[in-house]
């Protein structure tokens, strides 16, 4: 029995040792969101979907400011299969948040999907889609290695990928994805893909007023630690159309939001034709650093106008038109 | 709770300290703590659900007791009519009740006339196949007087709900599996050694086999009115292996963790992807369940006594109902039948019982004939897998319309990394056929050895593992 037990620790110990090196080494490549979960708690922030996750670089926006907001920002989006604003999301950012400063920066991206209801939740009732998926399952937020993440979210894990790093997250978040399409029939072939998602979310799921309402009381409780604005990202043509046709008074509910808690909606959901997709739903990597360039050209005018003027500029929507 | 789940890697441990360390030698206490284990392990996906399993095994405790003191011959059939109908009457409900009531509403359309039966919203208990078919053989043998009526509750208890084998077998019999509830247990080495590579392998099957060949398997049953016949054929062979390495995956997990607890389950799966014949298949795939279905419904019917009719008959009869076991639908009915269809001749031509070695035993290479007979039952069972994977009948005659189609021999568009891991899994088992499960490498003699295949398989788990999926055979 003793050896038995010795062995069996000797054996567990080992396994734990690889995963430990692969984690530290390996893990922005084997996982999606591990590393997220690894860094020290940020005051600045980047909240959303995969459209932010890949689409907006922390580090263009650090460089950009150059520490006239708290920085580093933490790009601490997920994705649509595992987020929507609604008070899970929010406790889980305000474990991540180091909430001693008023110099942050807030982006909130909004999209229609992110602020349905889908089917089997509940929000009265507290039944929620996200509710065992991480971010939300996890308690421990800034630890290295960080075995909750592992265990909790084996099932998220992809080993393999440490031979191919075609995606890797940042430390700060940021996913960057290698993996483009090859030519023009992958890149129809991965649209079509995308828009036949879109249109079935689109009969399945109803807009929501308590996630609404959720988007509210973050930004309210975002407020008064920093500057928070509210973003709709750039998507291709054909999914913006099952946008309006599914939420046809999306960005009046948003403007409402914004005008309500004094904060800016930058609204680009217009600029279909001038960022590259590479699936339509998510900008590329080099476009996502001209989107996250351009991003950062709006929230400085605000600013300036802001400081300049020591003046509130005019509250609500404003779409930015970036030339192609 | 799953085996693949990190829950279970803290149970499991947890568990065996206080089995071995904590009550060792208490057969009475390691009992319980088997029971009040089991219940956990169930409890863990709906706990609502044990009092199905409780109340099946008071049931068949009570008639074991009821049937030990009476002779009475109408009183014994009546006890023994009372736990079939418990049983099965548990098992139609949860299992069968949308189907029935949808096929009789159906039968009414043929007939012109039209009939509103509403469906109930049921969810299908795991597991309720395998614990109701073990507690119902106990009840059986007893009756039979073949297994002595147990008095210890807490070992029956036990006996019935036993976790390593609760949710998706394999069936134990009360004959082979109650006594060893009986008997002090002392903790071997060898034995839990072996056990511990048992289940590194089945977690081998299930998570990098089967897992795998299930994502390229789901979309080409999913999508395939717009796949070649050759992505047919090849979704096929995927589903093939993703249904061998779930179910025998979680029969070796099942078994090697008993034997870490000290109990001998039966062999489940005798590496039947090697059979010679479609007889041959059945001795080993699924042992329990086919074994289960040859005693108390093969036998009981005159099994392959009496005239050809009647050889046909019985025949039919265990293979649809085996099919049926599997699920409410009309698509395992159709796999049964068509098996049988592949039995029949041989159990007329009498040469069912022809293969009954292991295939080019003592020999490294098999001879031609052998690869050839392989193949032709490989393909077989490949042709009725179709229809136990497809939503439909008519679904699954289409598909086999287009697989036998010209495109047959095109270029495959789908993935074909699988293969490669199927290759070495078939390799694998091909050396090994002869052991008891895939990594029983208790003859190689160098420790280090031995701990390089362990890493090299949990390196294999770990890096080409796919994302989990529950296990097929819970739903069943």
């Amino acid at each position: 029995m003793k050896q038995f037990i010795i062995k069996g620790i000797i054996f567990a110990c080992l396994i734990l040792s690889i995963i430990t090196f692969i984690l530290v080494c390996y893990g922005g490549y084997v996982d999606y969101f591990y590393e997220k979960f690894t860094t020290p708690k940020a005051k600045s922030f980047i909240l959303g979907d995969s459209r932010s996750l890949q689409g907006i670089q922390p580090a263009v926006i650090d460089n950009y400011f150059n520490k006239k907001f708290a920085s580093p920002i933490l790009n601490y989006s997920f994705t649509i299969a595992q987020i929507s604003y609604g008070p899970l999301y929010s406790e889980s950012i305000k474990r991540k948040l180091d909430n001693s400063g008023n110099d942050g920066l807030y982006i909130l991206i909004v999209h229609p999907w992110i602020l349905s209801t889908r089917e089997g939740d509940d929000e009265e009732k507290g039944i929620f889609f996200e509710k065992n998926k991480p971010p939300h399952n996890m308690k421990f937020v800034d630890h290295s290695p960080n075995f909750e993440y592992f265990f909790r979210n084996l099932g998220y894990f992809h080993f393999r990928s440490i031979f191919r790093k075609t995606s890797k997250l940042h430390k700060d978040g940021w996913l960057e994805e290698s993996n483009l399409p090859k030519n023009k029939m992958i890149l129809e072939n991965w649209t079509s893909n995308q828009i036949k998602l879109y249109s079935g979310y689109s009969k399945q799921w109803i807009k929501s007023t308590y996630r609404l309402k959720s988007l509210d009381s973050l930004i309210n409780f975002l407020n008064p630690l920093g500057t928070v604005c509210i973003v709709r990202m750039p998507v291709c043509r054909e999914i913006l159309e099952i946008e309006e046709n599914y939420w046809n008074d999306f960005d009046k509910d948003i403007s409402h939001i914004a005008e309500k808690q004094d904060v800016q909606y930058f609204n680009f959901r217009k600029d279909t034709c001038v960022y590259n997709f590479y699936d339509g739903n998510h900008v590329d990597k080099f476009s996502g650093k001209e989107f996250t360039q351009a991003l950062c050209d709006s929230i400085k005018i605000i600013n300036r106008v802001k400081s300049d003027f020591n003046t509130k500029p005019e509250i609500g929507s404003l779409t930015i038109k970036t030339e192609p | 709770m799953l085996f693949n789940s990190i829950e279970f890697v803290i149970f499991f441990p947890l568990v065996f300290i206080i089995y071995w360390f904590v009550i060792n030698g208490n057969l009475k206490n390691q009992n319980f703590l088997l029971l009040i284990s089991s219940y956990i392990f169930y409890g863990w996906w709906d706990w609502r659900f044990l009092s199905l399993i409780v109340f099946s095994s008071i049931i068949d405790f009570f008639v074991g007791q009821r049937l030990s003191k009476t002779d009475n011959h109408l009183w014994r059939k009546l006890l023994l009519l009372m736990s079939i109908t418990v049983n099965l009457g548990f098992l139609g409900f949860f299992k069968y009740f949308n189907f029935f009531a949808e096929s009789f509403s159906d039968a009414f359309t043929l007939f012109g006339s039209h009939l509103d039966v509403s469906r109930l919203n049921i969810i299908l208990p795991v597991g309720i196949s395998f614990y109701t078919f073990q507690t119902l053989s106990y009840s059986i043998d007893v009756y039979k007087r073949k297994v002595e009526p147990t008095k210890d509750v807490i070992a029956f208890f036990a006996f019935v709900s036993f976790f390593p084998q609760l949710v998706a077998g394999p069936i134990e019999r009360a004959s082979n599996l109650l006594p060893q509830f009986y008997k002090k247990r002392k903790f071997c080495y060898h034995e839990s050694v072996d056990g511990m590579r048992q289940v590194l392998w089945g977690l081998f099957k299930k998570i990098v086999i089967a897992d795998n060949a299930a994502i390229y398997a789901n979309d080409i049953f999913n999508n395939y009115e717009v796949k070649s016949g050759s992505d047919l054929f090849l979704g096929a062979v995927y589903f093939a292996f993703q249904i061998y390495g779930d179910f025998s995956g979680y029969s070796d997990i099942a078994i090697g963790t008993s034997r870490v607890f000290g109990f001998n389950l039966k062999q489940n799966f005798a590496f039947p992807y090697f059979s010679r014949d479609i007889a041959e298949f059945w001795r080993r795939w699924h042992i329990s369940l086919s074994s289960w279905f040859r005693d108390y419904l093969y036998f009981p019917l005159g099994g392959s006594k009496g005239g050809i009719s009647m050889k046909i008959r019985n025949t039919l009869i265990i293979f649809i109902v085996s099919g049926f076991w599997h699920g409410a639908n009309w698509t395992f009915i159709a796999w049964g039948f068509l098996n049988a269809l592949y039995f029949i001749p041989l159990l007329l031509l009498n040469k069912n019982r022809v293969n009954t070695n292991i295939v080019a035993e003592g020999k490294i290479i098999p001879s031609i004939r052998e690869v050839f007979q392989i193949s032709i039952t490989f393909f077989l069972t490949l042709i009725a897998w179709v229809f136990f994977r497809s939503a439909s009948i008519e679904s699954a005659s289409i598909y086999l319309y287009k697989m036998f189609s010209k495109s047959m021999f095109d270029i495959p568009s789908v993935e074909l990394k699988p293969l490669g891991l199927i290759f070495l899994l078939l390799i694998v088992e091909w050396v090994q056929r002869e052991k008891q499960h895939g990594l029983d490498i208790s003859n190689i003699n160098f420790l280090i050895i031995r701990w390089l295949i362990y890493l090299f398989v949990f390196g294999l788990i770990l890096f080409f593992g796919a994302s989990s999926q529950p296990f097929i055979y819970f739903q069943f």
